[in-house]
């Protein structure tokens, strides 16, 4: 297998934008990716369109307006993972020697407020009211508390970090700070989980244009390596949406270990060669057990992580730089490749005041409904 | 009033023992798996565990402890048929039974009145009417001890 390289990237701010079509916004994302590499839309070999709540083909309604070249576009869908599915795919055409080049796509438009819970809930599941999407973290969280002693300010704090770091992100929804007592004053939603600690739904998209090392040179003079990417679902039984039973019997690896367990061999690193990373934060507990989990610090102490600044930017592991989707919101099609976008800057050193000093390796993680993980390092 | 073949309506039939008689006397069922001894609820194809066909039916016990728990403190979106209009927040947690198996559950106790380790047992209820007006039997939990000091209970 050869190196896969990225040449460009693209992004379309997060958040509502009512009036604008999906194929404008994936458009935007797309063509600004292929104006950073340098790409004419006539080079590209392959592309894939990550989107979860959008309509069939809707990678050929958005990229089709760039001209019709006859190369394969094909939808993909993996719940929160979408973006990391569409990846992992393109890069495997490439590494494989296949396709020289490819793009790669992730667009949304969600409804406001809770989704349509048929899109993930058995009936039953509806009419008795277990269909809450937080409701698993909520009470990985309660235990999590009761088995690490983990508190709800160490949970707040991360709310706290993430927002301070979108004040410097033009990109996101929500550019504002919040204090520790405004997070924990907001309206619970499912206890521990209060409304600021929790991501909004929303709009975006965010675009990655990739490319072989053999014809790298031709587009960029700075590619950044896609040193490990990979996708899985979870063994069982994994504690997400839509739960409703779990093992007391069988405790399996969590998806997030078996996920970056790949990709840390896939790219010969481990969790102390990371400068810099985004991870899920559908809530604020979300990002905690990921420290614990892709390996920043043993399990039951990621509420430590928060408390003595190690994932603050200055700190030694910074997360959720952009903001993390509790600022940005989480278009699900785009999520990874937004943190994908923010990865890329920081490694090329244009995050402005988000920058973190000297950053040569960078992880992005997802995790969301039925298991879906994805995680992709990047090393310059 | 029973459906046409004499047997209550259910949320989701294969999670219950039997659909006759007194509701106190209907429990959870499942499978256990003849490869590995995995429980389910439910009937499921194969293993989730192992991927054995090979499954024996089972009855869950009633009684199990609360493993962890959360409020469900916002009317939840679509078709829900809990107490609506208006809205009554309402416990949820996960029950761990003696066959090793954690379910997810409506919680009947106060908001701020379930804890880890907690007494649960199994109340099976009628959760709605529908459209022929008969009952709908859902399954949930509540305390195997009644609270005597709740503050909050509904
Ligand atoms: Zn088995």
């Amino acid at each position: 297998m050869r190196p896969v390289y990225i040449a460009g990237v693209g992004i379309h701010k997060f958040g509502r934008f009512d009036d604008k079509p999906y194929t404008q916004m994936g458009l935007e994302a797309a063509t600004m990716a292929l104006a950073d590499a340098k790409m004419p839309w006539s080079d590209v070999q392959l592309a894939y369109c990550a989107r979860m709540y959008l309509p069939a083909t809707s990678g050929v309604k958005i990229l089709g307006q760039l001209g019709r070249t006859g190369i394969s576009i094909v939808d993909i869908e993996a719940a929160c993972a979408s973006g990391g599915a569409a990846l992992v795919q393109a890069c495997m055409a490439i590494a494989s020697g296949a396709k020289d080049t490819a793009l790669v796509l992730g667009v949304e438009k969600m409804p406001r407020g809770f989704m349509d819970p048929r899109q993930l809930y058995e009936d039953w599941q509806i009419k008795t009211g277990l269909s809450q999407n937080p409701i698993p973290w909520a009470i990985r969280a309660r235990r999590h508390m009761h088995e690490h002693g983990t508190t709800a300010e160490q949970i707040a704090k991360i709310s706290v970090k993430n927002h301070r770091n979108s004040v410097h992100n033009p990109n996101a929804m929500y550019q504002k700070e919040f204090s520790l007592e405004q997070v924990l004053n907001s309206p619970l939603v499912n206890d521990p989980i209060n409304l600021f600690s929790i991501c909004a739904p929303n709009e975006g998209a965010a675009a990655v244009v990739l490319c072989s090392g053999d014809v790298a040179a031709k587009y960029t003079d700075a590619p950044i390596e896609v040193a490990g990417c990979a996708h899985k679902v979870a063994l069982y039984t994994h504690f997400s949406v839509p739960l409703y039973t779990v093992s007391a019997r069988v405790e399996n690896p969590h998806v997030t270990q078996l996920t970056c367990g790949e990709v840390y061999e896939a790219a010969g690193i481990g969790p102390e060669d990371i400068d810099v990373l985004e991870v899920q934060d559908t809530d604020a507990f979300c990002e905690l057990e990921a420290y614990e989990h892709i390996g920043l610090c043993p399990i039951g102490e990621g509420g430590r992580l928060i408390d003595d600044g190690t994932v603050a930017i200055g700190g030694s592991k910074p997360v959720n730089t952009s903001g993390g989707l509790i600022s940005k919101g989480e278009p699900v099609g785009a999520s990874h490749l937004g943190q994908i976008h923010e990865i890329v800057s920081q490694l090329r050193g244009t995050a402005g005041a988000r920058q973190v000093e000297g950053a040569k390796v960078g992880l992005a993680h997802v995790i969301g409904a039925g298991g879906n993980c994805a995680v992709t390092v990047l090393k310059r | 009033m029973l459906t046409a073949n004499g047997q209550y309506a259910t949320i989701r039939d294969d999670f219950f023992s039997t659909r006759e008689g007194p509701l106190a006397d209907i429990r959870l069922a499942g499978t256990i798996c003849n490869a590995c001894g995995e429980p389910s609820l439910g009937t499921v194809p194969a293993c989730q565990n192992c991927q054995s066909p090979d499954l024996r039916p089972a009855t869950l016990s009633r009684e199990g402890k609360l493993f962890s728990y959360t409020v469900v403190r916002n009317r939840p979106p679509g078709d829900y048929k809990g107490p609506d209009n208006p809205f009554v927040p309402f416990p949820v947690g996960l029950v761990e039974l003696p066959e090793g198996i954690r379910v997810l559950s409506v919680l009947d106790c106060a908001l701020d009145e379930p804890h880890v380790g907690m007494a649960m047992v199994l109340d099976v209820y009628e959760l709605y009417r529908n459209e022929e007006g008969a009952p709908v039997l859902s399954y949930r939990f509540r305390p195997a001890t009644p609270s005597t000091n709740s503050e909050e209970k509904r």
